[in-house]
């Protein structure tokens, strides 16, 4: 599988936050998600990779291309939507479309009208009456309209209303699946990821830990629910946040396939029942454990 | 450079409309058609250039304009020699301005010639002060540092009013007298360091905001 993006002990320290040596890959072609707590490191990540920000060690490559020596050519092929989107609001969406078209050497200006229209964002208006939902929408016309290879998207969707935030989340589903893109999605949302990833990695406290595909993730990771004599002590020993109630006790594996024959009498009795997992319960469980 | 030029430019022009009765005034009064109180007049208007250089990086402080380039393929040495270069042309062309017509009014060399050179000694200064104006902003940015440069702009405002009533009139130092001091080469090689230091100080801005990006 090829790399889009390939990151080598990736570190950044500040007074109260460290990211730790990661180690990261993207396959090219997929939609990656990228879940954090607040805090997590995952926005420092993004800024690493596109040099926003000065690494404290460690390589990015982007194309198979130094991120460092290759700043101007790498970002010529990113569309990026930060969490704070930063315009001249005193101008309009026109304006900095012909604006930033000057940067891009595939600067598609149809695309951006058709895109504008489509978002419903007019484009004689000045910036600054834009609502929160349709700044973001704005940043995501123009970040796909130079026609980019990898859409790096961070917590694009925070702040908005759920009605903005499904309808930014399906377009961008629908313009994955018919164009072929990457795409990193950084979010805490994990709604929004499960929606569209195929991809998943997991990051807590600066380090990386865990990248899945989603299918497998969701297929090893099980909430199983079992009365405390149906299952054999090595069993439950293996199950994560364990938590006794009234009707029995209940906890998490990662391993389900692992644990399958093992769980299979107390199925057929009755006294085990597994349920299918979200990311955001992983996400918890990751961190209770962290 | 395309995003301000406009204003940057229209300044200056205004300016030079506005002088432009002096000319008839200068006319009337003075030995040379071109005498000297039109150059006294332009030449400290190219503070303005400043001014529009300041209101434009106020807004861009306001709007996040830096963050906003940033994520654009553009490399933070073109956003600062776009900026300082735009500066050098809207100086360029009001100096330009300025001589040419100096130069259609003029009969005489003698006023002539201290009259660019006055014209041009401030816009070296103006050059100058334009590129310690944007290092300061790369260096400490803009909100922080425009408290500091709010003093040194009121105290270059107001300083040549005293200067001239109690120290050159007293002494009997005439504006003339002044200008004829731009006769002679100082005021070329004057020019020259001003350039190489303008150059040296973009250098210098660019590894500020290099500093500042990272």
């Amino acid at each position: 599988m090829e790399h889009i993006l390939e990151t080598n002990k990736l570190r950044k320290e500040y007074p109260e936050f460290v990211l730790d040596n990661i180690d990261w890959n993207v396959p090219q072609g997929y939609v990656m998600g990228l879940i954090g707590p607040n805090g997590a490191g995952k926005t420092t990540t993004i800024k690493l990779i596109l040099n926003l920000i000065a690494s404290d060690g460690g390589q990015v490559k982007v194309f198979g291309l130094n991120n460092i020596q290759n700043e101007k050519q790498i970002k010529n092929k990113i569309g990026y939507v930060g969490e704070e989107q930063y315009f001249y609001d005193h101008k309009s969406a026109a304006w900095t479309g012909e604006f930033v078209s000057h940067f891009y050497d595939k600067w598609d200006a149809e695309r951006y009208q058709s895109l504008l229209d489509q978002f419903e964002i007019p484009s004689k208006k000045r910036i600054r009456k834009f609502s929160k939902g349709m700044k973001v929408k704005l940043s995501l016309a123009i970040a796909l309209s130079h026609n980019p290879e990898l859409i790096m998207l961070d917590e694009p969707t925070s702040g908005l209303d759920p009605i903005i935030r499904r309808e930014v989340i399906d377009f961008l589903k629908t313009f994955t699946e018919e164009n072929d893109k990457t795409v990193i999605l950084s979010s805490h949302i994990t709604d929004d990821i499960s929606r569209i990833a195929d991809y998943i990695t997991y990051m807590i406290n600066g380090r990386i830990v865990m990248t899945e595909s989603k299918d497998v993730l969701l297929s090893n990771w099980k909430k199983v629910h079992f009365t405390p004599e149906s299952l054999e002590k090595s069993v439950i020993d293996n199950l994560e946040n364990v938590e006794s109630h009234m009707f029995g006790s209940s906890g998490l594996t990662r391993d389900y396939p692992a644990i399958q024959d093992a769980l299979a009498p107390g199925l057929a009795s009755g006294d085990v029942k597994v349920e299918s997992v979200g990311l955001d319960d992983i996400l918890i469980a990751l961190v209770k454990g962290d | 450079m395309k995003k301000f030029s406009f204003w940057y430019l229209l300044y200056p022009c205004l300016l030079l409309a506005f002088g432009l009765p002096l000319f008839n005034h200068d006319r009337l009064v003075g030995p040379d058609p071109l005498s000297l109180s039109f150059a006294t007049y332009l030449a400290p208007m190219i503070w303005l250039v400043l001014a529009a250089m300041w209101s434009h990086e106020q807004m861009e402080s306001k709007s996040n304009g830096y963050a906003f380039l940033r994520i654009l393929p553009i490399e933070p040495a073109q956003i600062v020699k776009a900026k300082f270069a735009l500066v050098f042309v809207a100086v360029a062309i009001y100096v330009g301005g300025c001589c040419v017509a100096f130069a259609l009014v003029s009969t005489s060399p003698g006023y002539l010639i201290p009259s660019c050179g006055y014209v041009i000694v401030y816009s070296n200064i103006c050059l100058l002060a334009a590129a310690l104006l944007y290092l300061g902003i790369f260096r400490f940015g803009f909100s922080q540092f425009g408290k500091y440069v709010l003093i040194v702009w009121v105290i270059m405002l107001v300083t040549p009013v005293p200067i001239r009533i109690f120290i050159l009139k007293p002494r009997g130092i005439s504006d003339e007298e002044i200008m004829q001091f731009m006769r002679g080469p100082y005021w070329v090689i004057g020019t020259i360091i001003c350039l190489i230091g303008y150059y040296l100080l973009m250098k210098l801005a660019i590894k500020k905001l290099n500093e500042r990006y990272a």
